[in-house]
C-alpha cells in the first residue's frame, strides 16, 4: 500500500532503531531454539558464576538466567505488540465511530476518554490490575483498556479536520460506504495510526515491566519485570558482581527495546 | 426546475443565511455573487445537502428534497454535483485519476444508477486528460484536476452542477477555460449550472441570470445582459465598479478567447 511515509528516506537512526527492533523480533521469534535450559527448570547449582555452561550464571534458586532472559524477550515483546496493536486499534476504531456517527456517540465516547484521562494512566493500570485476577490476560487487557484515551484524543482530532476536507464531503454526498469514506481517509491517518502504535507498543512495555516489578501480574509468567523482581529481590545483589550478570543485561535490553522504539518515532518526524 | 424556498441557516446568532429563495430553471446558468461571508458557499452548502437549513426547502423538478444528504435518496444526491472550491483538497492525491474516477462509477452501480464511464467523461472534458489517467493526481496542476473534478461530477448524469468559487485557486488562464468547459456542459447536456463567483472578468459572457447576495439575504436578482443596467441595490453598483467587464473592457475579448480555445484544442 502506498501511504505517506513509505516514500521518504529514512535516516540513519531510523534504519539503526528497526536493526535493533529486527534483532528483538527474532530473538522473539526464536526464543525456545536459543534458550539452552527450559524456564521451568531449577536443577542447575544456585548462584553459579557466568560460564561456557551458564552464559549468565543461576539465580539463588537455580534457574538458568541466560534462559529467563530469552523467555523474556518473548514473552515482553509479544506481550507489548499485542497490547500496543490493540490499544491504537480501540483508540483508532472509537475515534472513526465518534466522527462518522454523529454528534451523541461522538460526546458519549469523548467523554468517557476524559474520565479516563484524567487520572494518571499507570495509576488507574496499577489499580485494574491489583484487583484482577493475576493473570497475563488480565495484566493485558489492563493495559488496553486504560490507554486507548490518549490515542483515540489525537486520532479523533486528525479525523474531524480529514472528515470536512472535500474529498471526503464528496463521498459522504454521494453517500459512499463505509469502506470507501475509508479508502480516503487512510492515507491521511495511517501515519499517525502508524506513530501510535510505536508509542503504545513502548508504553506497554513500560506498564508490564513496572507492574511485574512491584509484583502485580502473572506471579508464573517470566517476564523481564519478573526477572528484576527476582535479581532486586536477592539481598546480596550488589554485595558480590552478582548485579554484573543477575540485574544489568536484564535492564540493558528494557532499556534499549524503550529507547529504539521511542527513537524510531523521533526519527520519523 | 431547481429551487431553493426560504432558506434560513444561523450560526448561533450570526445570520449566514437569512430568508433565500432562489428558482432556476433547466438548463440555466445564474451567478452567485457577493462579498466574502455573505453565505453564498452556505447557500450553495444547504442546495448540496452538505449542511442542513434551519428552515425552508429545496425543491428540484417537484420533489422536496430532505435537508442532509444522509437522509435524500442516492438519486437526489447525484442530480446535484458541487464542484469545491480547492481543487487540491478535492481529490486524494496519492490515487491515479483513475482510482478517483472509479469510486463515483463504483457507487453510482451499487445504487444501480446509470454511469457515464471514467474514459468517456474525462474525454468529455478533455481529451489531453486521457494520458494522465494512469498518473497519480498529486502530478496534475490546479486547472487539470478543477477538470479531472469535472468530469467526476458529470458521470452520474447530474440534472445539477453547483460551482463553488471553482477558479479562485486558478490562475485566469485555467479558470477561464474551467467556466468555458461549465458552460460548454450546461449547454450540451441542458444542466442547470450554479456558480458563486468572486471575479466576474474571469467568466464569460454567456451567463444567463445574475443573483446578489449581501449579508446574508438576497438583495438583488436579474438577467445578467441587464444587470449594469438595472441594478438598484448600493452593495451591486459598487460590485459592479469594481469589475472591468461591465466597463466594456473584456480580456480576452470574445474574438481572442474563441481563439484562445481553438488553440488549446490543438496542443
Amino acid at each position: 500500500m502506498k501511504n505517506g511515509t513509505s516514500g521518504k528516506r529514512m535516516s540513519f537512526r531510523q534504519k539503526t532503531c528497526i536493526m535493533v527492533l529486527s534483532i528483538y523480533f527474532f530473538i522473539a521469534a526464536f526464543a525456545p531454539l536459543i534458550m539452552p535450559y527450559e524456564v521451568t527448570d531449577f536443577s542447575h547449582p544456585s548462584l553459579a558464576e557466568p560460564c561456557r555452561q551458564y552464559l549468565l550464571g543461576t539465580d539463588e534458586m537455580g534457574h538458568d538466567i541466560f534462559s529467563l532472559l530469552i523467555y523474556g524477550f518473548r514473552l515482553t515483546v509479544c506481550m507489548a505488540l499485542a497490547a500496543g496493536f490493540f490499544s491504537t486499534l480501540t483508540g483508532t476504531v472509537l475515534a472513526f465511530c465518534a466522527c462518522y456517527l454523529g454528534k451523541a456517540a461522538d460526546h458519549v465516547i469523548t467523554m468517557t476518554a476524559d474520565l479516563f484521562i484524567i487520572v494518571p494512566e499507570m495509576v488507574i493500570v496499577m489499580f485494574a490490575a491489583v484487583f484482577a485476577e493475576p493473570t497475563m490476560i488480565n495484566t493485558e487487557l489492563a493495559i488496553i483498556l486504560f490507554s486507548w484515551p490518549r490515542v483515540y484524543k489525537i486520532i479523533r482530532g486528525k479525523l474531524k479536520d480529514c472528515m470536512n476536507s472535500s474529498k471526503v464531503q464528496y463521498t459522504m454526498m454521494m453517500k459512499g460506504s463505509i469502506a470507501d469514506v475509508l479508502q480516503k481517509l487512510m492515507p491521511d491517518i495511517m501515519p499517525s495510526v502508524q506513530t501510535y502504535f510505536i508509542l503504545q507498543t513502548n508504553k506497554a512495555v513500560t506498564y508490564e515491566t513496572t507492574l511485574s516489578f512491584f509484583g502485580i501480574g502473572d506471579p508464573l509468567a517470566k517476564t523481564w519485570g519478573k526477572l528484576i523482581r527476582a535479581a532486586m529481590d536477592y539481598e546480596n545483589l550488589y554485595y558480590d558482581r552478582v548485579f554484573l550478570w543477575y540485574f544489568i543485561p536484564v535492564i540493558l535490553v528494557v532499556v534499549v527495546f524503550v529507547v529504539s522504539l521511542a527513537l524510531l518515532v523521533h526519527g520519523g518526524e | 426546475m431547481f429551487s431553493l424556498q426560504n432558506i434560513r441557516k444561523h450560526y448561533g446568532a450570526f445570520p449566514a443565511v437569512t430568508d433565500v429563495s432562489l428558482e432556476i430553471k433547466n438548463g440555466e446558468s445564474l451567478v452567485l455573487a457577493g462579498e466574502s461571508g455573505s453565505g453564498k458557499t452556505t447557500l450553495c452548502r444547504i442546495a448540496a445537502g452538505m449542511e442542513k437549513a434551519d428552515t425552508g426547502q429545496v425543491i428540484l423538478d417537484g420533489n422536496i428534497l430532505a435537508p442532509s444528504c444522509r437522509k435524500r435518496s442516492f438519486s437526489d444526491c447525484a442530480a446535484i454535483q458541487y464542484i469545491f472550491q480547492d481543487p487540491y483538497h478535492a481529490l486524494e492525491s496519492g490515487f491515479t485519476v483513475r482510482k478517483t474516477l472509479e469510486e463515483c462509477t463504483r457507487i453510482c452501480k451499487r445504487h444501480q444508477r446509470e454511469v457515464m464511464a471514467a474514459e468517456d467523461a474525462l474525454a468529455y472534458v478533455d481529451r489531453r486528460l486521457l494520458e494522465y489517467l494512469d498518473r497519480p493526481v498529486r502530478e496534475l496542476s490546479g486547472g487539470q484536476r478543477q477538470k479531472v473534478c469535472i468530469a467526476r461530477a458529470l458521470m452520474p448524469n447530474p440534472k445539477v452542477i453547483i460551482a463553488d468559487e471553482s477558479t479562485s485557486m486558478l490562475d485566469k488562464k485555467s479558470g477561464m477555460e474551467v467556466f468555458d468547459l461549465l458552460h460548454r456542459i450546461k449547454e450540451e447536456k441542458n444542466l442547470i449550472l450554479l456558480a458563486v463567483l468572486h471575479d466576474v472578468d474571469f467568466s464569460c459572457t454567456k451567463w444567463e441570470r445574475i443573483a446578489i447576495m449581501y449579508q446574508g439575504c438576497l438583495v438583488e436578482q436579474a438577467a445578467f445582459a441587464d444587470f449594469k443596467t438595472y441594478a438598484k441595490h448600493e452593495y451591486s453598483r459598487a460590485w459592479i465598479a469594481a469589475y472591468d467587464y461591465f466597463h466594456g473592457n473584456l480580456h480576452p475579448s470574445p474574438a481572442e478567447r474563441a481563439a484562445m480555445n481553438e488553440r488549446n484544442a490543438d496542443i
